[in-house]
């Protein structure tokens, strides 16, 4: 357990470095993750609402899933130079497909009979939407917010190619100086964010699916 | 409740989905008075769902005009006219992520009632439809068996207390005992609550059980709409005779009341000994009559006011009829 007590030795001299690099990192992610989440239930219960454009607006989504998130850092570098707003952007487009095209699907799996009951009895439209369909495709919609959490803080490390910042610093500083202790500085606290977004989501998801009779 | 008076009045209602299509409700008249249990029968595709649905707007008709109550359903807002009609469906369309009791409360809380009424009220509701609510409030859906599943459809149909009820074929996909079960639970509730029930069905068993009168529906056309005991007696054309099976004596048998067959009524005496009701089915009076082939069998009516009679050669006629 060297390499251990190395790391944290190098955290404790950097300390106020590593808080800055850790809290910027979670900044990103965050307010990315938080962006596209609105973006993403909005434009996937306007999808499931208006299947002849939706189909568009779908196609268009699953279009940009195909670019890696590399590309797309790069890519708004021409738009908006170098910076923590360049890499927000390039990591909110990265995150909305994920959630919107889950909560299409979550909304278009409701049972049809479902529906038809909640307006036989006059909900309207909005109170439909809100009471019944949205907690219907709750878990769904949890599930694509854990897809794109993930994709998010992992590829918030790659940020710092753009000057945005992050725990990718180190990575990129331990590559430049061949010492495989910085760039653990970055890899270690990024992996237990992710793991720890995972585990909070997918609880979420199962508390919810067990909530719906979706388990067993 | 006045039986006289109209509930829904559909008039000359014509709903075609396409253009080029023939209409799947074709110039359709008829009126069900109020409490009256109206069934719509008919095969799929023959038009009576779409009917059905006509009459809280979840289809609006192409031509002709729909009053209930009467007030033209045109004219209303549409999320008050269905907060005003029950509706249960088949496979009972409930709320998955809310509890039986919040389901139940549903059209309540959307006009707002006071909590306590509410609670006191989907207590009723689960009562009348015989689920113990203790038991049953804080379930889910998914942790109930189909008949009870449809048993908590309809008591969230009535919690709100509409004056009338549409159903489209709930018990469609219950299994046989448990449908005859809820069939007669269906029937207590229509007897106290004195609803206006539209129910669509594609089984005849069920729509002649049911039905105070039964509409027997057809390419979009009403063929006929009386009561069973007036179907089978006087259907009006081959196809009504054929769909019914009228001519059959096992049908008939099984479908014809007594009352049905009295030709000439009395006032009742005191001493109605050896009757039976007028609700009897033929096959029970058969049964009687083939004891003592004598002695005709004294038949009285609902009210107990008048008595009348089945002969044996009443009997022989309709069977050569």
């Amino acid at each position: 357990m060297k390499w251990l007590n190395s790391l944290i030795e190098y955290i404790q001299t950097n300390r106020a470095d590593f808080v800055g690099n850790l809290s910027v990192h979670l900044r990103l992610s965050i307010i990315a993750l938080l962006i596209a989440t609105t973006i993403g239930i909005t434009a996937g219960i306007y999808a499931a609402h208006h299947l002849k454009i939706g189909n568009r607006i779908i196609g268009f989504f699953n279009g940009i899933r195909v670019i890696p998130s590399l590309a797309i850092l790069v890519l708004v570098l021409p738009l908006m130079g170098m910076g923590f707003y360049p890499a927000l952007l390039a990591l909110t487009i990265l995150a909305i497909p994920p959630i919107m095209l889950n909560t299409y699907s979550g909304l278009r799996q409701i049972n049809p009979n479902t529906l038809e009951a909640a307006d036989g009895m006059g909900m309207g439209r909005t109170r439909r939407l809100y009471k019944i369909e949205l907690p219907l495709a709750a878990s769904s919609i949890v599930a694509g917010v854990r897809l794109s959490a993930i994709e998010v803080i992992s590829s918030a490390t790659l940020a710092a190619f753009i000057g945005g910042g992050g725990l990718g610093t180190y990575i990129i500083m331990g590559m430049s100086m061949y010492d495989v202790n910085i760039m653990l500085v970055g890899a270690i606290p990024v992996t237990l964010i992710a793991l720890a977004s995972e585990i909070v989501f997918s609880v979420l998801e199962f508390y919810l699916r067990r909530k719906h009779g979706e388990l067993g | 409740m006045d039986k006289t008076k109209p509930m829904i009045q559909v008039e000359n209602v014509t709903k075609k989905f396409s253009k080029d299509q023939a209409p799947s409700v074709d110039n359709v008249s008829f009126t069900a008075y109020a409490g009256e249990f109206v069934t719509i029968l008919g095969t799929s595709g023959s038009g009576k769902t779409t009917l059905m649905k006509m009459i809280n707007r979840l289809y609006e008709p192409t031509s002709g005009q729909i009053f209930v109550d009467g007030q033209n359903t045109h004219a209303q807002n549409v999320d008050k006219l269905r907060q005003g009609i029950g509706y249960v469906i088949q496979q009972h369309g409930l709320f998955e992520h809310r509890t039986v009791a919040q389901n139940i409360a549903t059209v309540c809380n959307i006009l707002k009632w006071d909590k306590r009424k509410t609670q006191k009220r989907v207590d009723e509701m689960l009562t009348l439809v015989q689920l113990e609510p203790d038991k049953y409030k804080g379930r889910h859906p998914h942790q109930l068996s189909g008949g009870e599943q449809q048993r908590v459809g309809i008591a969230r149909a009535l919690a709100a207390d509409p004056k009338i009820l549409l159903m489209d074929e709930p018990f469609g996909a219950i299994d046989a005992i448990n449908r005859t079960l809820l069939q007669n639970a269906l029937l207590n509730i229509q007897r106290q609550t004195q609803k206006t029930i539209i129910f669509v069905t594609h089984d005849i068993d069920e729509a002649l059980k049911l039905g105070d009168r039964t509409m027997l529906i057809k390419d979009g056309r009403i063929q006929q709409f009386a009561s069973k005991n007036e179907l089978f007696l006087k259907p009006s054309n081959d196809f009504v005779a054929e769909f019914l099976g009228v001519k059959q004596r096992l049908a008939q048998w099984r479908y014809l009341n007594a009352g049905a067959l009295v030709t000439d009524w009395q006032a009742a005496q005191s001493d109605a000994a050896a009757a039976v009701s007028a609700d009897t089915i033929l096959a029970d009076v058969i049964a009687i009559l083939l004891k003592n082939p004598e002695r005709p069998v004294t038949v009285l009516d609902k009210d107990k006011a008048r008595v009348g009679h089945i002969h044996y050669q009443q009997i022989a006629n309709l069977m050569e009829a």
